[in-house]
């Protein structure tokens, strides 16, 4: 049985837990990809920002929801066993969601920068979505040229890394190549689930470590008193 | 001197009662009967012959029948003895000796040679004193040597089948029986040692691929984390993850798939 100071100190670590802590990927700018290291409103070299963002793109983004697919690029098929999948993976990871968005971009627009656009301007119109949309991952298809990015939330950040996005989308560049987005959707998300893991194993040592380091201030704490 | 021809006389005459090694009995008989006076009946002599040709036959033992005249000097015993050992050469041998007319006739000596690795000498020794009793209750004298023959054969036939049986369990087997004893009590040892060890180790793989599945099923939080917030976005800060897949590049020079 957990002491209630146990208890107490575990919600006080998952309440202060710095994003740094976890967070291994650094800042980079969607619009100009500079790396910048610390937290910014707008871009030092481009000026860019969530403003700049949508005078670029001035019109409605659509609601952030499982299939962004107005085209039926994914056909039921791909929806249905996608569906399944991600039930699957909801069940292990509660917290987190991952989105499917299909379009067509003209080339000039780069879809990291929509991608930043789309998941900042996408309505919130309750608190469901609102504790939904930090945990969210946006796996944008520019189907016509050819192109898929991963946009990840505040919340998941800290806990994956883009180069793991990158190399998962590598390995399913097959299937995206051979416009089979059933197989490269349900192999996405195999990698989503295991760079999940391996960020969940990740935060649980670090986690435990935190509770052992505070656990032995406190010891030393009480010996010295 | 008369007294010494009185003596030369009664030791001749004790002598002439006895019977001395004739050279005829050197040798083997032809069969297994030896009856120089032709006492036995041909029909009696053909059913002894059978059973003791029998006994060589089957279990190699070397039986011989012998009817005297007269008492042997030496006792019977003894001279069964000698001839046992002459004719009968190293294997299992009996003589049985009948003297008619003289009481506790026949008398049967038997033997087994020192390469013989037949049952122990107690329980051979007890089967020929065993035949030899068991013939003396036969009352009519005539018919004590067909039976003697006949006891003798069954007692040490028995023994021979069983000595055959113990042969065949353990000594025909020889060394394949060793060899295959101690493959079957390696296996054995391998089987009290492996068995336990394999269950072990599935025991221990079993819990262990539990505990990983369960872990893997059970439902993972994140701990909440502080936002970095930035570029004014309230929900995400974007991300550097892309990847083109088009490899193709058309006629009017774009690049669709």
């Amino acid at each position: 049985m957990k002491s209630m100071e146990e208890i107490e100190e575990e919600q006080i670590i998952k309440k202060l837990c710095r994003a740094v802590t976890f967070a291994k990927s650094s800042i980079v700018c969607p619009s100009c990809f500079m790396k910048i290291a610390q937290v910014v409103k707008t871009c030092p070299r481009c000026q860019f920002s969530g403003a700049v963002a949508i005078q670029r793109y001035p019109f409605p983004a659509p609601m952030m929801v499982r299939f962004m697919d107005d085209k039926d690029i994914f056909d039921s098929r791909a929806r249905q066993a996608i569906s399944n999948r991600l039930t699957q993976l909801e069940e292990r990871f509660p917290q987190v969601r991952i989105c499917f968005c299909a379009l067509e971009l003209p080339e000039h627009v780069d879809l990291r920068e929509f991608g930043y656009w789309l998941f900042n301007a996408s309505p919130v119109e309750d608190s469901v979505e609102a504790g939904k949309r930090p945990w969210t991952i946006l796996l944008l298809l520019d189907h016509v040229l050819g192109r898929v990015s991963v946009t990840s939330g505040y919340a998941i950040e800290p806990f994956v890394r883009d180069d793991q996005w990158v190399n998962c989308l590598r390995i399913d560049r097959e299937y995206f190549f051979k416009r089979d987005y059933r197989e490269a959707g349900l192999r996405f998300i195999a990698g989503a689930e295991k760079i999940l893991r391996e960020g969940a194993n990740r935060a649980e040592l670090k986690m435990s470590g935190q509770m052992k380091r505070k656990k032995r201030m406190r010891s030393r704490k009480e010996k010295k008193a | 001197m008369k007294a010494v021809i009185v003596f030369f006389t009664s030791l001749c005459l004790v002598f002439s009662q006895e019977e001395r090694l004739p050279s005829a009995l050197r040798s083997k008989p032809d069969g297994h009967i030896y009856d120089p006076s032709g006492w036995l009946l041909d029909e009696r002599r053909t059913e002894i012959e059978e059973t003791l040709g029998k006994a060589e036959r089957q279990w190699s033992v070397r039986l011989f029948a012998v009817v005297l005249e007269r008492n042997p000097a030496g006792g019977a015993e003894a001279y069964a003895r000698m001839l046992g050992r002459s004719w009968g050469g190293e294997g299992v041998w009996g003589v049985i000796i009948h003297v008619p007319g003289i009481e506790g006739t026949p008398w049967c000596v038997a033997e087994r040679g020192s390469m013989v690795k037949w049952a122990s000498k107690e329980s051979f020794d007890e089967a020929v004193k065993a035949a030899m009793d068991r013939t003396r209750r036969e009352p009519a004298e005539r018919l004590r040597l067909k039976v003697a023959c006949k006891e003798l054969t069954d007692e040490l036939g028995f023994l021979g089948l069983k000595e055959e049986r113990i042969e065949k369990k353990f000594g025909e087997a020889g060394n394949e029986g060793v060899e295959k004893a101690m493959d079957q009590h390696s296996n054995r040892r391998v089987l009290f040692v492996g068995v336990p060890l394999i269950l072990l180790i599935g025991v221990v793989g079993f819990f262990v691929l539990r505990r990983k599945l369960r872990n893997r099923k059970k439902p993972f939080l994140f701990p909440e984390t502080e936002h970095r917030v930035r570029f004014q976005g309230p929900w995400s800060g974007g991300g550097n993850a892309v990847l083109r897949f088009t490899r193709k590049v058309g006629k009017d020079s774009s690049r669709r798939g």
